[in-house]
């Protein structure tokens, strides 16, 4: 059965970076620009899987865990990917339900793809 | 019978009736007979001689002939009439004009007198007998009583003060009761308002008046004394000023009373008493100093309040110049409105200054000063002053405290947008950065294919450039996290031996470019603080660096770490270029870098032993600085173990 991940993540660039080396692992990849439609999708998709930016319009990441309910996901693991290095944020965060927080500047594609392979496992399998 | 000049003789030109003339002769009164319609004298008597001063010489001539100054007086004409109708005529206190002596000097006598016709049988007048009393000093003195009291009624009518004549009544204890009106003059009922006063008593006017008039009156009466008072009548509505004084002798209750109607004037007196009185209560009462000042500036009142505002009493300012009281500072501005006040009438002008206290304290105080020299009775410049110290005291305090809260709020504010723009510039400067990375990444890692040599090694030198930009980028949002107090440590235990050794080996490469080695020793094999292991690895790299950056190749850096009771001690000791003394006070501030031999050579932010600091004194601990240009650096820091 493959994994799938959602990428929650306005900044394109890193959008795409993150879909090529993921989809190029093999796993399935959805995108979301923002909150609101990394919502509605996480309803839709049940990912294994959410790399979420913190900085996003109309609604940030933040925002974004507060209105789903972890309960719904059970098996979903949320690793919170943002340029916001503060310790105050990692730890609200985590705090509300995020597995892991990660600097997106300190992290290569390889690095990702060995992160999601550590966290949800390889996608097929 | 022959005439003769002898008293007590009868004289008669005729010799008729001579026993009837010689009754009349000796007669207390002046008798005279004529006959004849020239009315020939034919006998006088002597009393008749006496008071003609005329001798016996005019019997046997007419009176026409005899008495020529009594030709205008009217007599000889009387005589006529008598002698013609037969009628007597009967003349009361006549006047007669006499020239009684040969300087030709007149006096007047009155007479009461009768010429009475003599008739003979045929009842024919055929002479007149003239009887003759003389009542010349009853008359003088009757005149006299009546000219006085002309004069005394005409005083009496024409005075402008009411005037009266009362008599007291007693009662049966002899005490004075009432009085009855018994003369008034002509301004009594305009002075009192009662008419028709004259024979009616006072009480009958006004039953409830004020019982001292009375006594009053009745102890004049009594006494005699005169005694002159103001006493108001209410039942009248007036005051009067009066004067009472008995008049006749000891037995008379009548009184004469003199007085005068000064309701107005006492009026206008109570108003300017009250006037006056609310006025000096007002000033004396007032929290404000009044002071009359000349166009010298010489004092010339105080009021009492002067107490209360500046210590002083009024006597000891009076006569004495203002400005020795006036701060020199403030002496000038002073003066110049004072001088403004001078140039005209009713100039006013309001001033803050301060004058010395009598606690010799300088006091601020407000004064509007008022020019009222050509006001009557003021005649002054008058300034009314208050103490103000209190209120400026607290505006200056205010004013500080504003300063102090704005800067601080200014300059909270100022640093709070720094720091937030710091933070905001640094996760955006990530993210383009973060990009650049991760496609270099994707290339370098052959995700589009295999790559050159020296593809590589370009592409890995803007991997490499990239991630410095993203390590100054890191190192300005941790300052500004620093900053803002926002920087939380994350305490666990740790072996500082281990840590340090690990530090030194991740270092090794960049020590083996400069062929520098290091010494490190331990007090212990294990030395275990509570500390954030991420930010004292961080110290111990920025310190290891600064001591190689700043070292020539070759040198060795000597650490040590001791544990000495509560507090650990890491000692990081180089024998590089060292830091002039003048620099040692900024080193640990902000973006501070210090040119020396080496500084060229070397990059850095400045930022690195700020954080050090900052991290330290995190942990409760302290740095310290000892070096010398040329002289090598070393950095000692002591900090507890919890």
């Amino acid at each position: 059965m493959s994994k799938t991940v959602l990428i929650i993540e306005d900044e394109i660039v890193l959008q795409d970076v993150y879909k090529l080396v993921l989809t190029h692992k093999g796993y399935v990849v959805h995108t979301a620009n923002n909150g609101i439609e990394g919502v509605s999708l996480m309803k839709k998709i049940k990912p294994d899987l959410v790399l979420l930016d913190l900085f996003m319009p109309l609604m940030g990441g933040k925002d974004f865990l507060r209105n789903i309910d972890m309960h719904d996901y059970p098996n979903a693991k949320i690793i919170v990917c943002t340029n916001l290095s503060d310790r105050e944020t990692e730890a609200e965060v985590l705090s509300l339900g995020a597995h892991k927080f990660i600097l997106k500047s300190s992290m290569t594609p390889a690095d990702l793809v060995q992160l999601a392979s550590d966290t949800v496992g390889d996608p097929v399998g | 019978m022959a005439n003769t000049n002898k008293r007590n003789t009868p004289h008669s030109a005729t010799g008729d009736s001579d026993r009837q003339y010689d009754l009349f002769s000796q007669a207390p009164a002046a008798i005279a007979v004529t006959k004849g319609k020239e009315h020939v004298i034919d006998f006088a008597n002597d009393f008749f001689l006496e008071i003609t001063a005329k001798d016996s010489s005019i019997i046997g001539q007419p009176v026409r002939d005899v008495f020529t100054e009594l030709k205008e007086q009217g007599f000889f004409e009387l005589l006529d009439n008598v002698y013609t109708t037969g009628t007597p005529f009967i003349g009361n206190e006549m006047p007669i004009e006499w020239q009684v002596n040969a300087e030709g000097k007149k006096t007047t006598s009155y007479l009461n007198f009768v010429y009475r016709p003599l008739r003979d049988k045929d009842s024919r007048t055929y002479g007149i007998l003239a009887h003759a009393v003389e009542v010349t000093e009853q008359v003088n003195a009757r005149r006299l009583v009546e000219e006085n009291e002309e004069r005394y009624r005409t005083l009496f009518n024409s005075i402008d003060q009411g005037f009266c004549i009362i008599e007291m009544i007693f009662d049966d204890n002899n005490k004075p009761y009432d009085y009855r009106f018994i003369e008034v003059n002509s301004v009594f009922e305009q002075q009192t308002g009662l008419k028709n006063a004259v024979g009616k008593t006072m009480r009958q006017f006004a039953p409830d008046m004020e019982e001292d008039w009375f006594s009053i009156y009745g102890n004049v009466a009594l006494t005699g004394k005169p005694v002159r008072f103001e006493n108001r009548a209410e039942a009248l509505g007036r005051w009067y000023d009066a004067f009472a004084t008995r008049i006749g002798g000891d037995d008379s209750r009548r009184v004469a009373v003199l007085f005068t109607d000064i309701t107005e004037k006492k009026k206008i007196k109570d108003a300017i008493q009250a006037s006056e009185e609310r006025f000096r209560t007002l000033i004396e009462q007032s929290t404000d100093a009044i002071q009359l000042v000349d166009t010298a500036g010489n004092i010339l009142y105080t009021s009492e309040s002067i107490r209360q505002v500046l210590g002083y009493t009024p006597e000891e300012l009076e006569g004495v110049g203002v400005e020795d009281f006036i701060h020199p500072d403030d002496y000038p501005h002073f003066l110049e409105k004072f001088q403004t006040i001078t140039l005209a009438p009713q100039n006013q002008v309001r001033l803050e200054y301060r004058v010395k206290h009598k606690d010799g304290s300088w006091a601020w105080v407000e004064t509007v000063g008022v020019n009222h020299l050509d006001t009557p009775n003021i005649n002054a410049i008058v300034g009314n002053f208050r103490n103000i110290t209190e209120r400026k005291n607290a505006e200056a305090e205010q004013l500080k405290l504003m300063t102090i809260t704005e800067q601080r709020d200014a300059l909270m504010k100022l640093n709070k947008s720094k720091d937030e723009f710091i933070a905001l510039a640094s996760h955006q400067l990530r993210t383009p950065a973060t990009a650049v990375k991760q496609y270099i990444s994707l290339i370098l890692d052959e995700f589009a294919g295999p790559i050159t040599a020296d593809q590589m090694q370009y592409l890995q030198t803007a991997y490499d450039s990239n991630e410095r930009q993203l390590s100054i980028i890191n190192s300005l949002l941790k300052t500004a996290q620093i900053d803002a107090s926002k920087y939380k440590l994350d305490k666990q235990p740790c072996d500082l031996v281990s840590l340090m050794n690990e530090a030194i080996d991740n270092f090794k490469p960049a020590l083996d470019i400069r062929k520098q080695t290091v010494a490190f020793t331990a007090a212990k094999k294990k030395i275990t603080a509570l500390v954030d292991i991420a930010e004292i690895e961080l110290v111990i790299i920025n310190l290891l660096e600064n001591a190689s950056k700043y070292s020539h190749t070759g040198t060795q850096i000597q650490i040590a770490i001791n544990a000495e009771g509560r507090f650990v001690e890491i000692i990081v000791s180089d024998k590089g270029v060292g830091i002039a003394k003048e620099h040692h006070g900024r080193i640990f501030d902000k973006f501070t870098r210090v040119d020396n031999e080496l500084s060229d050579t070397v990059s850095g932010t400045g930022l690195g032993l700020y954080w050090v600091k900052q991290i330290i004194e995190m942990h409760g601990g302290t740095i310290q600085l000892k070096s010398a240009l040329g002289k090598g650096t070393t950095f000692i820091i002591r900090m507890p173990h919890e």
